[in-house]
């Protein structure tokens, strides 16, 4: 009963440790880039920035979304 | 300054130190209020400000003062003020009878369920073409015929235009509805966007 009770501690790789900096730093771009968006539009701004921003997102939660899964394989639960 | 704006600005600073923390505690996702707070600060709260920020921009783009704001719509925006009584567009944003700070978008935009969209995919498309198929020095002209539901939408069933003797004519409102005929091009309100030149 204590065995199944006692938490189990994960095991964080560089790997996951790197990418999930990395989706945290898309992240900050991202949001300079929604600023920025958001305090100067303009049609060539929207569309570049448009542009940039959703790229930036599905870079962000493509790291975000791969560091949990390497996460989750690194420590058998998938 | 718009609610939205502000909701986006105060999102985007609790977001950006909410990043702060997570790059100053690494080994947040070792707890499960630590998971917790990452998945809120790197999917749910870009993914919503991605959303509102989109929202924003698309709403701020029906601006009149956005459409003028390229160089080449500036005629088109100083034609707002001819002082030709025929000229359409003058006569309503002068008479207030559309929303001024709306007034390209109010004529101009596609009243279909997926209008909006098409517009700004058009948008794009006008961008392109004069950035890198140099058509800048081609005259500005429509692209398809003037559609009559973009009159219709405001006038059909108004006093004024139904009280008016022409368009009492029950075959030439089915054709007007239709789009059979056209309420700019068959000689009726033919005068629209006066540039400088005509104006004189």
């Amino acid at each position: 009963m204590n065995e199944k009770m006692e938490k189990r501690q994960l095991v964080l790789s560089e790997k996951t440790i790197r990418r999930m900096l990395l989706s945290v730093f898309a992240t900050i771009i991202f949001l300079v880039e929604a600023f920025i968006a958001v305090s100067w539009i303009t049609p060539i701004s929207s569309v570049f920035f448009g542009f940039l921003g959703s790229l930036t997102i599905v870079i962000c939660l493509y790291l975000y979304v791969s560091s949990i899964i390497n996460l989750l394989k690194e420590n058998r639960i998938i | 300054m718009h609610l939205t704006r502000i909701a986006i600005y105060i999102l985007i600073g609790v977001n950006f130190f909410l990043c702060l923390y997570i790059l100053y505690e690494q080994r947040l996702i070792l707890r499960a209020a630590g998971k917790i707070l990452i998945l809120v600060g790197v999917f749910i709260l870009p993914l919503i400000l991605f959303f509102l920020t989109l929202g924003t921009i698309i709403d701020s783009s029906k601006a009149t003062s956005y459409c003028l704001f390229c160089h080449v719509m500036k005629p088109f925006g100083r034609s707002l003020q001819a002082t030709d009584e025929f000229s359409l567009p003058a006569v309503h944003y002068q008479n207030r009878l559309i929303p001024i700070q709306e007034a390209c978008y109010t004529c101009h935009r596609d009243y279909s369920l997926f209008g909006p969209i098409k517009d700004k995919i058009l948008g794009l498309k006008h961008i392109y073409n004069y950035y890198f198929r140099k058509t800048r020095n081609r005259p500005i002209k429509l692209k398809e015929p003037f559609k009559n539901t973009n009159c219709l939408v405001c006038h059909d069933g108004a006093r004024r235009f139904v009280e008016n003797e022409i368009h009492r004519d029950d075959n030439l409102l089915a054709d007007l509805r239709s789009g059979k005929a056209s309420c700019l091009e068959d000689g009726c309100h033919d005068v629209v966007h006066l540039m400088e030149d005509e104006n004189e």
